[in-house]
């Protein structure tokens, strides 16, 4: 289709859209890089019942190491809306990950986001907790709780993790105290690990890597399976006070 | 355990049928229809086809089975719960975080699962290899696969079916359940794989046609099966989904959508 002019927006779960097709997305998508929209919904433990099978933590990496490829991840309806518009105007093949579990809504429908950058919400000094995807309400309400306690933190949404915003995540080891990152991903290659690559290389600084530690998932319900993975408000709180 | 005859083998697929219905309420998610269409292969496989003993779970001699359509678990563990390999109850628990009953099966951690599957398309392969090592070796394993009609619709399973014939695997049954139903509709309109019989034939089959929910012809196409040389068998077994619970028969939206809490609570079912 792309080959006619239309640009394809290719979906289905996650698991699927980029570890079936990973031979295809790689020799017919990125190498010729064509202008191919790939969409994986069900990402992540959160899809729940179905289990492991169903569950892709590994779509990030996979997708994060293919050349030409872009890959982005929302944490909400309004960040969502605008992303899947905003891609078409990207001419060359990007991943586009969401999860079925309803998430709740953080952005006014306003909120300005670029390709490429990631949105701070607050400005705290006391650590940075950089996250993508569903998790980020989470940190968002850790952030919260923690400031009554007074601690302040700031977190990052980090809606694209291939171009990874370097300067942002630079600035903010910078001017915090900690660097955490999380994902409803594994710690090996994905949010976690590309966070890792930019400050080794630019400013180098201990990270915290919570997602899923290198363990496929289980049956259960979203709910329990994020409090399981320690993937909650709680766990992201305990982290920050270590 | 004592050859069932027929009569037997159809109170136990009423079992097996109860066994999914109390599975699928349990979790509140789940496949009960395909789980039903495909309760007379699966309970006529575990009670009289296949040579397998529950009180000896991995022997090397067992015949061997791969629910290749892994969304249809609920059936497999209900058949695997009722001939004796785990207790009844634990069905109630299926996809419940602390259970081993994972929404899709797993080898490793439920008895009597010879292979986990779930992401279909790739059960025929893993069978190939089950039948083929069985051959190399002259052990004499049988080895079954259910396919689901709309999982054929994945070019992995052709590539096996070539596969299978290529090395006259003529100790490989492959089943598929003919519903006709698929999570988005009707097989025929989302992407046809008709006609079944035609295909796995041209790709080297022995094939038999049989009505899925017919006790009698289940067991005589295994029958059949085991006297076939030098190619594989494919049984294109037309079932109905949801077979035996009258509000679920040929409902498409079944796929996912989990018993209707009401009419289960009433016993509105017939098993």
């Amino acid at each position: 289709m792309q080959h006619l002019g239309n640009i394809p927006y290719a979906s289905t779960f996650a698991v699927f859209a980029t570890g079936r097709a990973y031979d295809q997305i790689r020799n017919s998508i990125c190498y010729p890089n064509l202008n191919v929209k790939i969409c994986g919904t069900h990402a992540g433990v959160t899809v729940g019942e179905d289990g492991a099978t169903h569950q892709m933590l590994e779509d990030i990496s996979l997708m994060r190491t293919l050349p030409n490829m872009k890959v982005l991840c929302t944490s909400d309806d309004t960040e969502t809306r605008w992303v899947v518009r905003e891609i078409s105007k990207i001419n060359g093949p990007v991943y586009l990950r969401l999860c079925r579990f309803a998430s709740p809504i953080i952005y006014d429908v306003n909120q300005k986001f670029e390709i490429g950058k990631g949105v701070q919400i607050g400005d705290g000094q006391d650590a940075t907790v950089i996250a993508t995807g569903i998790v980020v309400s989470e940190a968002i309400k850790a952030m919260e709780t923690l400031k009554k306690e007074g601690i302040n933190i700031r977190v990052v949404d980090m809606h694209t993790i291939k171009p990874i915003d370097r300067e942002l995540i630079v600035k903010c080891a910078k001017e915090t105290k900690k660097i955490i990152t999380i994902e409803d991903h594994s710690i090996i290659g994905g949010l976690g690990s590309a966070v890792c690559e930019v400050l080794s290389e630019e400013y180098p600084t201990k990270v915290t890597r919570m997602g899923i530690k290198d363990t496929f998932g289980k049956s259960g319900k979203a709910e329990e399976l994020l409090e399981y993975f320690k993937l909650l408000e709680n766990d992201i709180i305990e982290e920050v006070k270590k | 355990m004592k050859e069932a005859n027929i009569e037997e083998l159809k109170k136990r697929a009423n079992d097996v049928r109860i066994g999914i219905i109390n599975a699928v309420y349990g979790a509140k998610s789940g496949h009960p229809g395909g789980s039903l269409s495909c309760a007379d292969i699966l309970t006529v496989l575990y009670f009289k086809e296949m040579n397998i003993d529950p009180n000896k779970g991995k022997d090397d001699a067992r015949d061997r089975f791969v629910l290749s359509k892994g969304h249809a678990a609920p059936a497999l563990y209900s058949t695997l719960a009722n001939r004796g390999y785990f207790d009844v109850e634990s069905l109630n628990n299926l996809r419940h975080l602390e259970s081993n009953l994972q929404g899709h099966p797993d080898m490793n951690k439920i008895p009597g699962v010879d292979m986990s599957t779930g992401s279909l398309g790739q059960g025929l392969s893993v069978a190939n290899g089950m039948a083929l090592s069985s051959k190399l070796e002259s052990k004499g394993i049988r080895v079954y696969c259910l396919l689901g009609d709309g999982e054929i619709e994945e070019g992995e399973v052709w590539e096996a079916a070539m596969t299978s014939s290529h090395y006259k695997l003529d100790n490989l049954c492959v089943i598929v359940d003919n519903n006709n139903l698929q999570i988005d509709g009707e097989v025929s309109k989302v992407m046809s794989p008709y006609p079944i019989d035609e295909k796995f034939k041209s790709f080297g089959f022995y094939t038999i046609n049989i009505d899925g929910h017919n006790i009698e012809e289940i067991v005589k196409a295994f029958e059949k099966a085991k006297t076939v040389k030098g190619k594989p068998t494919a049984i294109i077994a037309k079932t109905i989904k949801g077979k035996g619970v009258s509000f679920m028969e040929n409902q498409v939206r079944l796929a996912r959508k989990s018993t209707k809490r009401r009419r289960i609570q009433e016993g509105n079912y017939r098993a």
